[in-house]
């Protein structure tokens, strides 16, 4: 193989990449199968719902989501024997509307779901704008989706079906959710049969749609829709191919080099151009960034432009692209300094009206002059044309000044110019004299009006001197043709000082937002710092949002289950209510925005944003504006998300201190608590060892004779309740150390035999002679536990055995496999367990109640067995024995499976 | 501390403790016993009294005032290999662990009655003064087993066994060193070689199978015993 031929690195890296990109959608998130068709009617139901009967009869848990009530009959028969979801009712204006019950779907947690209708949008009052969130949450929670689409309602598609069939597709699907997909399965059919179908009636039409689909079922737009359709399927063929193709280590040019960037103005044809830059960014695989820069010229937008600028960023984050704004004087400059700074490879520009060819047009039009500078980037000029204006959206910004007023000031300026003027023509002044008043008014009105009124002013004072200290007066006409240059030069200068005095104004004004912003982020970030209580830094985070957007901000923390809380007597009287906390949760679950003026959740009151670090979601950020039915502006969006990071990150700090805090206190009661339980355990067990060691020393060394027969029975007494004593300082000691919680489980895999052996002979003492009956199933697999807890289970279980059963009885024990892991049993022929006692026995300090009651007893063994089966996540009963005794029973699970011991070959 | 009483060709043990009730207990049992006694209560002193008076055995407590009783095994085993009984609690199989692999060659969980006590003080210096296993006596016998370790044979009662490779070494390993504890590591390490540490349940297995193959009931061995946490002891007697 040559060099050529192998992937680089970054190939390699890429496929890896999209590799574990994979097999992490496989392990969490659903799949999602899309039916895709170039019109309706063309059978994505019918197909989806064959799908679904399939996959019913191959046993798979799936359910109707919501499916379009059709009438026709073969698609109705499809969906018997389907159960389906019940649909959600809600009631909108009077009427009452079906949709897909998202939380009902959650709860059933499906493994495959059907949900038609991609496009849909959802009635107010859904958790969602759009039925593909329903299906982007259902994904996320690991549920299979199966949804159909046409091809119209793709957001990059949107315009060029808008200019095939003339008509404004609003429903629209973000690209995003198409390339997610895991398998899109083409409906086709062709067109003549499509619109045979029709005829037939066959397709069910919407009411309300009719007139649009009339126009849209046309056979030319057909035949282009069915073309774009049969691209697009085609083109993530292509995309799978060429990733399988760089699988196999074939050579192709890894594109990620490339970057697309595209300017974004507030014409409405800016929508257009994004869609053409997302098209070719999917075309060529890179990625892109639309750019907004705001020029001096920003300060002569109307509301109206900032809105339309506002929604074409929208539009652009909604298609995938990175969303970045910058200020500047010249354009066309910042904006190549931009694309420099990031190594963009291509820009993305709208060819507009303005630009066509004409003898007036400036000869450096930004087209122009980013084709001179551009350098090695490639330049795509986008035809731009003006869409019919999307509708309206109930939005308001709060405008700076107000116009009627800036308009007056201008008149009083001007007439208070003509007056002076008209005085001092009587005092004898010269025109020259006049003509500087004049152009003081217009320098005037520049610095406080703005451009408009400035112009204005500047020709009102040209025709002003003009009729009343030109010959002839009180008309337009002059005789003297020198005074036209003299107009012409006044014109000139009043225009000059009007653009200029309002392009410093915007500057100052512009300088004056940021100081104010940097000051505001300043003062947070040092607030922040110096805030150690998470109480204080919650309180003074939302005093400064207070004040930074004249709003009302809540901060909502999560709990250890992750929940948020209403938070009672706040000053924002939202922060109460059951709903608005609804939505804070969804958001902290989700790390995403919602609420006010986003596609989620849109009813609430405020605008939630995740307080989000790169690992962890640190609590909610709700604002609400201070004036009823404001919204916040795109600007202010991206403000808050800056301090939601900062926030975050404080939020984060604080935790992590406390945290540190506690474990630091939760060491040092440990360290306390070991050292006093080996302190007492060393003096306990010191003068136990010199008791038990001394007895057993008179009993064994000392020759028996010189024992009268009571000594000697008062030396057995010592040496046995020595040996108790000692007995019962271990059991303290070890269920101190098991309810500290602090044993370390050292599992091992061993064989059960020899657990049971080792216990067994550890009792040999006591055992004297009883009988014990060991059963071990002949496929027993070894168990994996720590040795030595799993000893001390048996040699408690043994004991108790012995203490509570008559001496000539037998002691049975089993061992079997059980499902994950093993289980093993001792049996005696006791005194049993009282009814109701079986969960008791396991409590500490609790001795048997019954009858034969031994009260020698510590009351602790079980208890110990207990707390070292919960360890290894087993269980442990106990039961009375159907013929008297009792039998206690513990599973341990395998937490892998056993290891296989490489056989040996027999010599 | 001597001991004057005693006989003088009785066989000298070093106590190393430093709680006085125990030092007591055991002072007085092992005099009894007719053995000569040394004590120490610090493990300097211990090292100190060990080199200058050459005990025939050392029993060690692990818990010493001013160093952990390891080192002391450490500093005698540089230069002896007379036999060393370390004294501990139960729950300390860790540090059991550690002082077998650092040459003890036996423990004993307090508290331990003296029987068993003279019992292992008997066996360690009977082992002492055994000559190495592999000089002239290779056979071998512990209940109704015995075999020859030279021609790899076995036999339960009269009957051969047959026992595989690994299986005979593993039992050969515990019969050169019968009445000490092995542990799992040292076990590993010289049946399956140095590779093998992370596979401690083949000890296990292995052991399984020569007790099903040499034990009357494998489920009580009477031979090969566990120590539990710790590792493994032939039983010869």
């Amino acid at each position: 193989m040559s060099d050529q031929e192998r992937p680089t690195p970054e190939q390699m890296l890429a496929r890896i990449r999209s590799e574990s990109t994979d097999a992490e959608s496989t392990s969490s998130d659903g799949k999602l199968r899309l039916f895709f068709g170039y019109a309706a009617g063309v059978g994505k139901t019918y197909a989806m719902l064959q799908a679904a009967q399939a996959m019913k009869r191959e046993g798979r848990d799936v359910v109707i989501g919501y499916v379009e009530p059709h009438a026709r009959p073969e698609t109705q028969v499809l969906t018997e024997g389907l159960e389906a979801l019940p649909r959600l009712e809600v009631s909108y204006r009077g009427s009452v509307l079906n949709e897909f019950d998202l939380d009902a779907t959650l709860a059933r947690r499906p493994e495959f779901v059907l949900v038609d209708e991609l496009a849909h949008t959802n009635a107010p009052g859904c958790r969602h704008a759009k039925r593909w969130q329903d299906v982007e949450e259902l994904l996320a929670a690991g549920i299979n989706v199966l949804s159909t689409l046409n091809v119209q309602h793709v957001e990059s598609l949107n315009d060029i079906v808008a200019e095939i069939s003339g008509v404004q597709v609003r429903e629209t699907v973000p690209d995003s959710i198409l390339e997610r997909a895991d398998e899109v399965t083409l409906i086709d059919v062709s067109p003549d049969d499509l619109l045979e179908r029709l005829r037939q009636g066959k397709i069910y039409v919407p009411q309300q749609a009719a007139f649009a689909l009339e126009k849209f079922f046309r056979k030319n737009n057909l035949v282009a829709l069915r073309e774009m359709a049969l691209r697009h399927a085609a083109d993530r063929v292509h995309d799978d191919v060429e990733i399988a193709r760089l699988g196999s280590a074939s050579n192709r040019p890894w594109p990620t080099n490339e970057r697309l960037l595209v300017c974004v103005g507030p014409s409405p044809t800016s929508a257009k151009v994004v869609r053409a830059a997302k098209r070719l960014a999917d075309r060529i695989n890179a990625p892109w960034i639309a750019l907004h820069i705001e020029s001096a010229s920003a300060v002569q937008w109307s509301d109206a432009d900032r809105q339309q600028l506002h929604r074409n960023l929208k539009l652009a984050e909604s298609l995938g692209g990175e969303i970045v704004q910058a200020s500047g004087d010249d354009v066309s400059q910042e904006l190549l300094a931009y694309a420099y700074s990031r190594n963009v490879t291509k820009i993305v520009v709208g060819k507009t009206g303005d630009q066509t060819n004409r003898w007036w047009r400036r000869p450096n039009s930004l087209v122009d002059r980013l084709l001179r500078d551009s350098g090695n980037m490639d330049v795509v000029v986008v035809r731009g044309v003006d869409e019919a204006h999307s509708e309206s959206m109930h939005w308001n910004t709060r405008s700076s000044s107000l116009p009627p007023l800036r308009w007056l000031e201008a008149v009083i300026y001007t007439v208070a110019a003509t007056l002076i003027t008209l005085l001092m023509n009587r005092a004898g002044f010269s025109e020259a004299n006049l003509i500087m008043i004049f152009l003081l008014a217009v320098v005037a009105v520049a610095a406080r009006c703005g451009s408009l009124p400035s112009i204005a002013a500047s020709v009102a004072s040209v025709v002003i001197f003009d009729v009343l200290f030109v010959p002839p007066y009180y008309r337009i006409t002059v005789y003297d043709s020198q005074y036209v240059v003299t107009f012409a030069v006044m014109l000139i200068v009043g225009l000059l000082a009007s653009t200029l005095t309002s392009r410093v104004r915007y500057q100052a004004d512009a300088a004056r937002r940021n100081e104010r912003r940097a000051e505001a982020l300043y003062r947070l970030s040092r607030r922040l710092a110096n805030t150690a209580k998470t109480a204080d830094l919650l309180r003074e985070t939302e005093q400064i949002m207070s004040e930074v957007f004249d709003a009302y901000a809540v901060i909502y923390l999560p709990n250890d289950e992750r929940k948020v809380r209403p938070i009672l007597g706040h000053v924002a009287s939202f922060a109460a209510s059951a709903k608005e906390f609804a939505t804070a949760q969804w958001v902290l679950d989700h790390n995403e925005p919602a609420g006010a003026g986003t596609n989620t959740l849109p009813s609430s009151e405020a605008i939630y944003i995740p307080l989000s670090t790169p690992d962890n979601v640190a609590g909610v950020m709700a604002i609400q504006p201070a004036k009823p039915n404001t919204q916040l502006s795109i600007d202010a969006r991206q403000l808050l998300e800056t301090y939601a990071t900062q926030i975050a990150f404080a939020i984060e700090r604080n935790n992590l201190s406390d945290r540190s805090k506690r474990a630091e206190l939760e060491s040092e009661t440990e360290k306390l608590r070991s050292s006093l339980l080996s302190a007492v355990s060393h003096d306990l067990r010191t003068p136990l060892a010199a008791i038990a060691g001394a007895a057993s020393s008179l009993d064994v060394s000392i020759n028996k004779e010189s024992f009268d027969p009571a000594s000697h029975d008062l030396l057995e007494t010592i040496v046995d309740e020595s040996q108790r004593l000692t007995r019962l300082v271990e059991n303290l000691l070890h269920m101190t150390r098991l309810s500290s919680g602090k044993v370390q489980i050292n599992r091992q895999w061993q064989p059960v035999e020899e657990l049971i052996g080792s216990a067994l002979h550890r009792l040999d003492h006591v055992l004297a002679g009883r009988e014990v009956r060991v059963q071990i199933d002949g496929d027993l697999p070894m168990v994996h536990g720590d040795d030595i807890l799993l000893e001390t289970i048996l040699v408690n279980l043994f004991d108790n055995a012995l203490k509570y059963s008559p001496a000539d009885s037998t002691i049975e024990v089993l061992s079997e496999p059980v499902s994950g892991g093993i289980a093993i049993q001792v049996a005696d022929r006791g005194c049993g367990i009282l009814p109701g006692d079986e969960e008791k026995i396991f409590e500490k300090f609790h001795r048997g109640s019954g009858p034969n009651t031994d009260r020698r007893g510590t009351g602790l063994g079980l208890a110990i067995c207990d707390a070292i089966v919960r360890a290894h996540k087993g269980t442990i009963t106990a039961r009375s024995r159907p013929g008297g005794g009792t039998i206690v029973r513990f599973t341990i699970p395998n937490e892998s499976k056993p290891p296989r011991i490489a056989t040996e070959i027999d010599e | 501390m001597n001991n004057d009483m005693a006989n003088p060709s009785a066989p000298l043990i070093a106590i190393i403790e430093d709680e006085a009730p125990i030092q007591k207990f055991l002072h007085a049992s092992l005099q009894v016993e007719g053995f000569r006694i040394i004590q120490a209560t610090t493990a300097k002193e211990g090292v100190r009294l060990i080199t200058q008076q050459h005990p025939a055995i050392v029993l060690l407590d692990l818990g010493l005032p001013d160093a952990d009783g390891i080192s002391v095994i450490s500093s005698v085993r540089g230069w002896s290999s007379l036999p060393i009984i370390v004294l501990s609690a139960r729950g300390e199989e860790k540090s059991k662990i550690e002082a077998l692999d650092a040459g003890a060659d036996d423990y004993l969980t307090k508290p331990f009655g003296v029987g068993e006590l003279l019992a292992r003080i008997r066996s360690a210096l009977r082992r002492a003064a055994r000559p190495p296993v592999d000089g002239e006596d290779h056979t071998f016998r512990f209940g109704n087993v015995h075999g020859d370790l030279a021609a790899r044979q076995v036999f339960v009662d009269e009957n051969e066994v047959k026992l595989t490779k690994l299986e005979f070494d593993l039992l050969a390993l515990l019969v050169r060193n019968r009445d000490r504890v092995l542990t799992h590591q040292y076990l590993l390490k010289e049946v399956w070689g140095p590779g093998s540490a992370n596979e401690p349940h083949y000890v296990r297995v292995f052991m399984a199978n020569l007790r099903k193959k040499l034990e009357k009931n494998p489920s009580r061995p009477q031979y090969l015993l566990t120590e539990q946490g710790i590792g493994y002891r032939l039983r010869s007697s």
